[in-house]
């Protein structure tokens, strides 16, 4: 096992030593990142639908008016119990026949991932909010998820709204009680009483405020992303990509030393062939290895999420770098010359990679482009990574991807092992 | 003792069923601390042999034993006892001729302060020392040679195969790796199997020589046996160039007193003779009474190419 290491660190020594080829792993995929990133920031891959559940506990109109503010405010949100059904792509998140929401329901609703989060009115709001004192809405959800933040982001904002109309719904009510009053010789009061209460009423606390409070949720099914996030996408899609290049690489290597005449002279030692051919492919194996960790850390410093699901980020890197790195044996095995290997492997990963989806969510192309681009493993990469990065996906939830990521593996680890030759 | 190398029936076939047959049938017994040299011409089948004894090539019959290990059941065992010099450079040219050393010499299962002192006695051995930490493809030709000899040697093995190591260099580069060679020998008790298609470095260094030709061994023995199995003929060589040789002339030439074979190649006439340069004048005075124009005149005592030229009727070298 030393000497597998050793021919893989001199492997990887002697193409460190390539200044070029620290540029093809770092600052050129590090652009493309940023690039590809922008450009798709804020573009959703499909209908993203957030379904939420809101807990009425008061019970009055004017939490009812509330509802309803919700209900229209964010197509993508859906607020559960009360969203229409037939709703184009609404959720499973109708409650059953006679059933009512409650705090407990609502608890468990929102562990099993029925919905992102939960908005609870209290008891009490409409009281508060007409006598003028702040009230608090309660908004719990899972902070490692990226969805329910717009969830929190359209309710912010329609409570703005709400609190700004029953601030001025209250005083103009005050004021036409005061016109009675008023005569002429106090006219000047009234306006500087008017403009103190109005100030008052306006600075903070805001009327209404929401409250977060943390909870777990199981990884969920829903499809559509909630939250799609550019550099998600292009972090993880160029990894991908790049780290087939760089990986696949490795053939054209494998060819060049045969033909050097390293290669059978590796052979004339007392080391056997698995142990050679274990430290080239160790070697690819560590490269891509390498190009995730670089590429994974940018999109980290960019925002994107991985949250607690690191685990399950490694299981996939694991696999999906051993698929590559067998791909890289297969190639050397039916390329002829190092050119032939090259120009293949670039061929292979510019086919792979768009049809993949690493450079633009699959979401957005026809359904049997979908189809067809699950012939490439960046497609089973790019979706246990849309699993993780957008469901809370663990690594249950990527054990299909990952599977298949492995038989392929398996498949051109057997084709490469078996017809490479060494002479 | 053992022989430390030997063969039986070791037969190459390239691509069969119908690639050619590089290798025919070769029994090789060498013994411990002898220098053996393969002597043949391009493609007789050297580098095919001593692929298949280093374990690079599996044979398509027969067996090896090296050192008490079958190549073929014992490879590693095997290995860890032979040094291979191949006959093409085989370096890898980013990195330093010291750091080839070393890279090679772990893969032999060197390490630590045994690897480095390892480094440092080969450094020596090739004359390499001022210049190990430069990269090898800033090295000349002769210097890549020592280094490419240099890694075959750092494990100490006991056995040493160098494959046409003098090809296409210096004659001061080639006169070091001669003697290097005995050095091998006479300082550490290596035994070499050495390949070339020069006689004059087979007859230098060997103490046995086999010839091969077509895959095949055709002769065996000291330079001394081999030329004495031909009856120690000495040869005469006439140039006649692109001249019209008339049959009658060569049939007056085997009449001298004393020639044994005529042979006609290359713009040479090649004549055997038990006392060559008591029979000159009389084929001279042949040639010109046929009017062929005898440009140069060259007596060589028997050598290996000799030997070469009787057992298969071509030069070693064309
Ligand atoms: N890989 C191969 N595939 C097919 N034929 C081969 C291969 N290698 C060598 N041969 C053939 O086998 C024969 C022996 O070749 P080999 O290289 O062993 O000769 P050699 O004595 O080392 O010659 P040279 O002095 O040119 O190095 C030649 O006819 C050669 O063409
Ligand atoms: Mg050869």
């Amino acid at each position: 096992m030393r000497k597998v290491f050793i021919i893989a660190l001199n492997d990887l020594h002697l193409y460190f030593q390539d200044r070029s080829n620290w540029f093809f792993v770092t600052v050129m995929p590090i652009i493309f990142v940023l690039i590809i990133g922008v450009v798709f920031r804020g573009s959703g891959g499909g209908p993203a639908v957030i379904p939420i559940d809101v807990l009425d506990q008061d019970g009055s109109p004017a939490s009812a008016a509330l509802v309803e503010a919700l209900l229209t405010a964010n197509p993508t949100v859906i607020v559960c119990p009360y969203a229409a059904t037939g709703q184009p792509d609404a959720p499973d998140c109708e409650l059953a026949e006679g059933q009512t929401l409650t705090e407990a329901l609502a608890a468990e609703r929102l562990t099993a991932g029925t919905v992102y989060a939960t908005l609870t009115i209290p008891a009490g709001y409409s009281t508060a909010l007409e006598a003028g004192e702040p009230v608090e809405l309660v908004f719990r959800a899972d902070p490692a998820l990226s969805a329910p933040g717009i969830a929190r982001q359209t309710i912010a904002a329609v409570v703005t709204r709400l609190g700004g109309a029953t601030v001025a719904a209250r005083l103009s009510a005050q004021a036409a009680a005061d016109l009675n009053i008023i005569d002429e010789d106090n006219r000047g009061a009234f306006y500087a009483a008017r403009y103190a209460e109005a100030e008052a009423a306006w600075g903070p606390p805001a009327p209404i405020t929401v409250t977060v409070e943390t909870a777990q949720a199981e990884p969920q099914d829903q499809t559509g992303a909630a939250s799609f996030s550019g550099f998600a996408q292009s972090s993880a899609g160029m990894a991908a990509m790049y780290a087939m290049i760089n990986v696949l690489g490795l053939a054209a290597v494998l060819i060049q030393e045969r033909q050097d005449g390293t290669l059978p002279r590796l052979m004339v030692t007392p080391i056997s062939r698995s142990q050679i051919l274990g430290g080239k492919i160790l070697r690819g194996y560590l490269l891509g290895l390498l190009q995730f960790a670089i590429l994974l850390a940018v999109g980290a410093l960019l925002g994107v999420n991985f949250g607690r699901n690191i685990p399950a980020v490694i299981v996939v890197v694991l696999a999906y770098v051993f698929t590559i790195s067998a791909m890289a044996i297969a190639l050397a095995a039916l390329a002829r010359t190092p050119e032939q290997a090259s120009g293949l492997g670039m061929l292979a990963t510019m086919t792979l990679a768009p049809l993949g989806g690493a450079w633009w969510p699959l979401e957005i192309v026809p359904q049997f482009m979908q189809v067809l681009g699950h012939l490439s493993p960046i497609a089973w990469c790019m979706d246990a990574f849309n699993t993780i990065l957008y469901d809370g996906g663990g690594i249950p939830e990527v054990i299909g991807p990952v599977l298949v990521l492995l038989a392929v593996g398996a498949a051109f680890f057997a084709l490469g092992v078996r017809r490479f030759r060494y002479e | 003792m053992a022989p430390i190398i030997q063969t039986r029936d070791l037969k190459k076939q390239y691509n069969p069923p119908d690639g050619p047959l590089a290798v025919r049938d070769v029994d090789l017994v060498i013994e411990t601390g002898e220098v053996y040299s393969l002597l043949g011409p391009n493609g007789a089948g050297k580098t095919t042999t001593i692929s298949m004894l280093s374990g690079l090539l599996q044979p398509s019959g027969g067996e090896a034993i090296i050192a008490g290990y079958n190549i073929a059941t014992d490879p590693i065992k095997a290995k860890q006892v032979i040094g291979v010099i191949p006959q093409e450079i085989a370096l890898y040219p980013r990195l330093t001729g010291r750091q080839n050393l070393r890279f090679f010499g772990q893969l032999y299962g060197l390490s630590g302060r045994a690897l480095e002192s390892a480094i440092d006695e080969v450094l020596e051995f090739i004359d390499l020392r001022d210049r190990a930490d430069e990269k090898v493809e800033k090295y000349s030709g002769g210097m890549k040679r020592r280094v490419n000899i240099g890694v075959g040697l750092l494990h100490r093995p006991r056995i040493v195969f160098m494959d046409e190591p003098t090809v296409g260099i210096d004659p001061q580069s080639r006169r070091r790796i001669l003697d290097a060679v005995l050095e091998l020998k006479q300082r550490y008790g290596m035994t070499v199997l050495y390949t070339t298609h020069y006689m004059e470095e087979a007859q230098e260094l060997s103490d046995r020589v086999g010839i091969i030709d077509h895959g095949v061994i055709i002769a065996e023995g000291t330079t001394g046996q081999l030329i004495q199995m031909i009856g120690e003929l000495d040869q005469i060589i006439l140039r006649v160039d692109n001249q019209q040789v008339p049959p009658a002339m060569l049939e007056q030439f085997g009449n001298v007193e004393g020639v044994t074979s005529v042979n006609q190649q290359d713009g040479e006439l090649t004549v055997r003779a038990r006392r060559g340069r008591k029979a000159l004048p009389d084929l001279i005075t042949i040639a010109n009474n046929a009017g062929v124009h005898i440009s140069s005149v060259r007596v060589q005592e028997p050598d290996l190419e000799a030997v070469f030229l009787h057992l298969t009727g071509r030069a070693l070298r064309e």
